[in-house]
């Protein structure tokens, strides 16, 4: 018991090193806000004064305007005052009153009448002379700020700095990775994780590595269908041993971002869990799916066909006019001959084995079928053109059921032409006179229908072939053939069925 | 001219049944051309994931597997 209670009291020790720490960083941290603050109202300080003088300049200049027209106003009421003394004082020095009879003196009447055209001129004057009555400034002073620039300062002012507690949260970090990327066996596989704090920013320094753990658990379930053959995992080694020789490092990139860099040594499902002090991130984790680079193709080497078949004699069985194949579980090819209104399979190196189906409109049978898919349970869809209907056979060619006849309804055709299915097994058919792809569950009940008659986005002039090339949760990438030309409908949500991305290859 | 079938390889490349031109053009997964295989009116076109063998069908002439 001793040691583990020295253990602990370490523990304690440990504890109060911290409180004592996050006390001096806390009255650090205070201090350099304090600081910030007061360089901040320096500086507004500063404005306020200088907008102060500037409203000083501006009063005092306008007032001495404003008092220099007030003295010439005056000084013209002085002049109309003192002319008016003047002209009467003369006047009254030529008229001598002397009782009832007024006598002129006619020395003063001489220089009156000599003085007459100076005061006529000087009346003149200040009759006339454009006095200016209306003051020549105005009271209007004011201090204006625009409205966006005064929001601007008050969301800039309540967004200055952030005060970070800097612990990493599990629920806000994210995982940072190109989920187009194709990863190989043997071939590196990066992602980053972006580190959040609690308070849900994005921190900016590291030294959190080793917190972080990866744990890599590959998928041991396959289900198979046509399109995840490609991804069919042949390998099954012992889990443990292989987590070994998978290579694994976390790098901190010292901006609060981790890089971590994987190889994995076989192809197949992964799931990455990524955990922070041994939880998982709100992400995590997340599937990869490892594929071998040995499946590459070098298409400029082939020049002819390893095998031509089904086109040796016209009145053999054998012959083949087709406008679709699909390949089955047991690498067979089935090609569904339009001439013959049937289904024929041969093996994989073209060799006939058996056929199914006749001209008619009876189930099972065919008139001009010219799509063929074959879903994960191994059942054959094939899309019977000119009865308008979709038809379902187990994988020995047995009837099962039919779907869909001739109109624009919700699971009704004009001239269906493409078909596929998706890893749920929904049917996707191009309903191609409707200008529309629909789409079915597994057995034949409609779910939904994409698009219209147009050439805008999410438009369709007669769809032709479809396929699914890419899945992941909700998304999926359609290609669609139309008339001379097709689409590459990319990333269009399953959910929403809303079209991301439309690029024309003219051929 | 008149496009039939397409079908993808693993690494998205596109291959289009460029049926009344007699061939099938092979684009990378933005659509750029790659190269072109010489078939009779191709209709349709599957890739068998574990050979990575092409398989073609044509409208009046049989099949092929590339």
């Amino acid at each position: 018991m001793k040691p583990k209670e020295q253990e602990l009291r370490e523990g304690i020790k440990k504890c109060e090193e911290v409180i004592k720490e996050l006390e001096i960083n806390s009255t650090t941290t205070q201090t350099q806000i304090n600081e910030f603050f007061n360089k901040i109202r320096i500086k507004l300080d500063e404005r306020e004064q200088e907008l102060l003088n500037k409203l000083d300049e501006i009063e005092k200049y306008k007032k001495k305007e404003l008092e220099i027209q007030k003295d010439e106003l005056k000084f013209g009421i002085e002049s109309i005052i003192g002319s008016c003394q003047m002209i009467q004082h003369s006047i009254s020095l030529s008229n001598i009153n002397n009782g009832n009879n007024i006598n002129i003196n006619h020395e003063n009447v001489v220089r009156l009448l000599s003085m007459k055209s100076l005061y006529e001129s000087r009346l003149n004057y200040l009759m006339n002379n454009n006095w200016k009555i209306e003051p020549e400034c105005h009271s209007l002073i004011e201090f204006s700020i625009c409205e966006k620039d005064e929001q601007s300062i008050y969301s800039t002012i309540s967004n200055i700095g952030i005060i970070d507690s800097n612990e990493i949260s599990i629920d806000k970090c994210i995982i940072s990775r190109n989920g187009k990327q194709r990863i190989f066996k043997d071939k590196e596989f990066k992602f980053e994780i972006i580190s959040y704090s609690k308070e849900g920013n994005e921190m900016r320094k590291g030294g959190n590595a080793n917190k972080f753990n990866i744990q890599i658990e590959k998928e041991l379930n396959n289900d198979y269908n046509e399109e995840n053959e490609k991804n069919e995992n042949n390998e099954k080694s012992d889990k443990s041993e292989e987590i070994e020789r998978n290579e694994l490092e976390i790098k901190d990139l010292n901006n609060g971002r981790y890089e971590v860099k994987m190889k994995l040594k076989n192809e197949g499902k992964y799931s990455i869990f990524v955990q922070y002090n041994g939880f998982d991130l709100n992400t995590s984790p997340f599937q990869i799916q490892v594929l071998s680079k040995l499946k590459q193709r070098d298409y400029d080497e082939i020049k002819e066909p390893k095998w031509t078949f089904g086109n040796e004699d016209e009145n053999n069985d054998e012959l083949l006019n087709s406008y679709g194949i699909a390949i089955d579980s047991n690498r067979n090819i089935l090609a569904c001959d339009w001439g013959k209104s049937k289904i024929q399979i041969f093996d994989s190196e073209g060799k006939f084995i058996s056929s199914f189906g006749s001209k008619g409109n009876g189930n099972g049978q065919f008139d001009y079928p010219n799509g063929i898919t074959i879903n994960s349970k191994g059942n054959i869809i094939v899309n019977d053109y000119s009865n308008q209907r979709i038809q379902i056979f187990d994988s020995e060619g047995k009837f099962i059921s039919k779907f869909g006849s001739e109109g624009n309804e919700n699971g009704q055709f004009h001239n269906p032409e493409g078909i596929c299915v998706d890893k749920n097994d929904n049917i996707y058919v191009c309903d191609s006179l409707n200008n529309r792809i629909q789409i079915f569950d597994s057995e034949g009940n409609f779910i939904s229908t994409v698009g219209s008659e147009g050439n805008g986005n999410g438009q369709f002039d007669y769809p032709r072939e479809l396929r699914l090339i890419q899945k992941e949760i909700l998304l999926l990438v359609m290609v669609i053939i139309i008339e001379f030309k097709y689409l590459i409908l990319k990333e269009i949500l399953f959910q929403h069925l809303e079209q991301k991305e439309m690029k024309m290859v003219s051929l | 001219m008149n496009p039939h079938g397409i079908c993808v390889d693993l690494n998205d490349n596109i291959f289009v049944c460029d049926h009344s031109n007699h061939r099938i053009q092979i684009f990378g997964p933005q659509g750029e051309y790659i190269t072109q295989l010489k078939a009779d009116s191709p209709t349709d076109i599957k890739i068998d994931f574990k050979t990575l063998d092409i398989i073609a069908c044509g409208e009046e002439s049989g099949a092929f597997i590339f």
